[in-house]
């Protein structure tokens, strides 16, 4: 949660001392793969992402990204902070990278109780996305970047079964004591990214 | 084209360096690390020596924790607080009951009270201490061994007791049991917040002990007779020596054994899988006269000289259990007829006042009944705040027990419970 409020406020501050000087909006819309490895076999999950934000100068964009990532078992939707970079904008090919920062939240993912009692849910984490590629220079307006990446998401599953405590309205997640037991899956998803995307401004 | 990436890669070189370098670092392989916590009891040993020796001490005025049985003792109250002891309260005005005491009595589960003369149990004995002067307790007599079930080595004197403990482990061979679970001990999981949540009479209430498991006792006096059940036996102690209690038999009576409520030369045992009614006329030796088998559900009872009133409630413990209020005829004790049953939320202990029932419905709070009229009873009031364990209808005051605490209500006016004091239970 630390890490989601921090994210947050580092988007939201510098999304808006952006507009603040009046610099122009750009999208950054991207789609592709996430590559991986689990239990000794590849995953390979679609995964679409929008950064919304400001040309800071002819290198560089910034902005709040956004997205939606389907891993085997949860879904998950990434949000923070993102920064793309271009080494020869005026080039029609150049060197592309981006960064993003932020966190990997489940709010795509429902809290199931099963008919034994059996809370079963997930919980969200640090999202990292460091990026490299081309980009293609289309039109004055729009881009086209081919980039590849690793992307870190760490997340956690739970399953637990409540203590039997007639006063209890809730069990508490985060607090121990009310469980009976407890499983606590702590998940860092490691993918390489394929994508493909489009620069307007 | 050609040239232009020649071009890129020499002044770029640094970046398609670094990029294979980041990819080989971290090797795109998830990580799942799971953590394993559960609840369980470990059996500890205990030298029956080691409480025997001990002093019973007096100790300075506590505050409640988890409040169990209460007990009216003249202008005092004595609480228990399961495994740990009883708090002695000066209940000149209910509507400031005054903590004076308490005497530290590890393993005890209940009281009972004959002429100046205080039971309690601990662990395996049955100890007996002067009350005539609450101010200055004495422990007058310790009856060894008579609740031998907690025994692990009677020869030794080792007892076995349970105590509450989280285990937290990443170990993979805590991935036994089904599915993947951790393996728990349901052997000693019975739920003692549930048993303990039982019973229904004017010297018997519930309360929650989560606390160490094998078997608590719950008491009773009925002429001269001191009477203690636990999970399966009834015990029968001979107090007509009240400074003397000598243990006399043991009558087995199956299992789930929750309340005992006694009126009329009967015994009216409440359990897990209906209501069983003892002849208590010989006291020594009390012989079942009916058992009225009903759903599985937990079940405190009263009763007045016609009909017994027995509260079903469901709940993870009662297995399945209905809601419900019965009312049963006892007019033949060796046939009790159902008259009638009535829906509730989640009834727990009773008190019957006269023509009024008043009824703890849990976390739904206390409601009273007008049951002049069995076969159609009328709700008069519900205090839906008031989360309730059990109700004593005592000569001063109405006081109820729950989570939260012991309340005291003044119950002169039967349609209007008017609220005297509270003891909050101290934050752990």
């Amino acid at each position: 949660m630390k890490q989601l409020s921090l994210a947050t406020l580092f988007s939201l501050v510098t999304v808006f001392a952006s507009f603040g000087q009046n610099l122009p909006y750009v999208n950054h819309l991207e789609t592709g793969v996430l590559i991986g490895q689990v239990d000794g076999g590849d995953r390979v999950n679609f995964s679409l992402q929008s950064l919304n934000g400001v040309r800071i100068n002819r290198n560089h964009d910034f902005g709040f990204i956004i997205g939606y990532d389907r891993y085997p078992g949860a879904n998950i939707v990434p949000f923070g902070m993102g920064w793309r970079g271009t080494l020869r904008p005026e080039n029609k090919v150049s060197l592309f990278a981006g960064f993003d920062l932020g966190y990997g939240s489940m709010v795509l993912e429902r809290k199931t109780i099963s008919e034994w009692n059996e809370h079963s849910w997930f919980e969200g984490g640090l999202m990292i996305h460091p990026t490299a590629g081309l980009q293609f220079r289309k039109r004055k307006s729009s881009t086209m970047t081919f980039s590849m990446g690793y992307k870190r998401q760490d997340t956690a599953y739970y399953v637990g079964t409540p203590v039997n405590d007639p006063w209890m309205e809730f069990p508490s997640p985060a607090n121990l004591d009310d469980w009976q037991n407890m499983r606590k899956d702590d998940i860092i998803l490691r993918s390489m990214s394929v994508k493909l995307g489009f620069i307007f401004h | 084209m050609k040239k232009f990436f020649r071009q890129q890669f020499t002044k770029n070189l640094a970046v398609w360096i670094m990029l294979p370098v980041v990819f080989l670092l971290s090797s795109c392989e998830d990580e799942v690390v799971t953590t394993y916590s559960y609840r369980t009891q470990v059996p500890v040993l205990l030298k029956v020596n080691s409480f025997r020796e001990a002093e019973i001490v007096i100790e300075p005025a506590k505050q409640l924790e988890s409040p169990g049985k209460i007990y009216i003792f003249g202008d005092f109250l004595f609480i228990s607080e399961p495994d740990k002891g009883i708090h002695i309260l000066d209940n000149t005005n209910p509507a400031s009951p005054r903590n004076l005491n308490f005497i530290n009595i590890p393993g005890t589960a209940d009281l009972a009270i004959n002429s100046d003369v205080l039971y309690a149990d601990n662990y395996v004995d049955l100890l007996a201490f002067d009350i005539s002067d609450p101010r200055d307790i004495k422990l007058i007599k310790r009856e060894t061994d008579v609740f031998p079930n907690l025994y692990s080595n009677e020869e030794t004197g080792t007892i076995i007791i349970y105590k509450d403990t989280l285990i937290t482990s990443t170990e993979e061979d805590m991935m036994m049991g089904h599915w993947g679970r951790p393996a728990i001990r349901i052997d000693f999981m019975t739920d003692r917040a549930f048993t303990n949540f039982s019973s229904a009479s004017k010297n018997s209430s519930g309360g929650q002990s989560y606390g160490q498991g094998g078997s608590m006792a719950r008491f009773t006096l009925l002429n001269n007779h001191l009477y203690a059940v636990d999970d399966h036996n009834l015990r029968v102690f001979d107090v007509s020596a009240p400074a003397d209690p000598n243990f006399v038999k043991e009558v087995s009576l199956g299992w789930g054994i929750e309340t005992i409520f006694p009126f009329d030369n009967k015994l009216f045992i409440g359990s897990m899988t209906g209501m069983f009614i003892y002849d208590a006329s010989d006291p020594a030796a009390p012989t079942q006269m009916s058992h009225y088998a009903h759903v599985t559900a937990c079940d405190p009872v009263v009763v007045n000289e016609k009909y017994a009133f027995v509260t079903l409630r469901s709940g993870v413990a009662c297995r399945m259990g209905v809601d419900e209020l019965h009312i049963l005829d006892i007019q033949n004790p060796y046939k009790p007829i159902l008259l009638k049953s009535y829906p509730m939320e989640n009834p727990h202990g009773l008190g019957l006042a006269g023509e009024h029932l008043y009824l703890a419905e849990g976390k739904f709070g206390l409601k009273s009944y007008d049951v002049s009229n069995v076969m159609s009873i009328i709700p008069v009031e519900h205090l839906a705040n008031l989360r309730s364990v059990d109700i004593i209808p005592g000569p001063k005051s109405l006081i109820v027990i729950g989570p939260d605490g012991v309340c005291q209500f003044n119950y002169t006016q039967k349609n209007k419970l008017e609220k005297l004091s509270c003891i909050t239970v101290g934050i752990q």
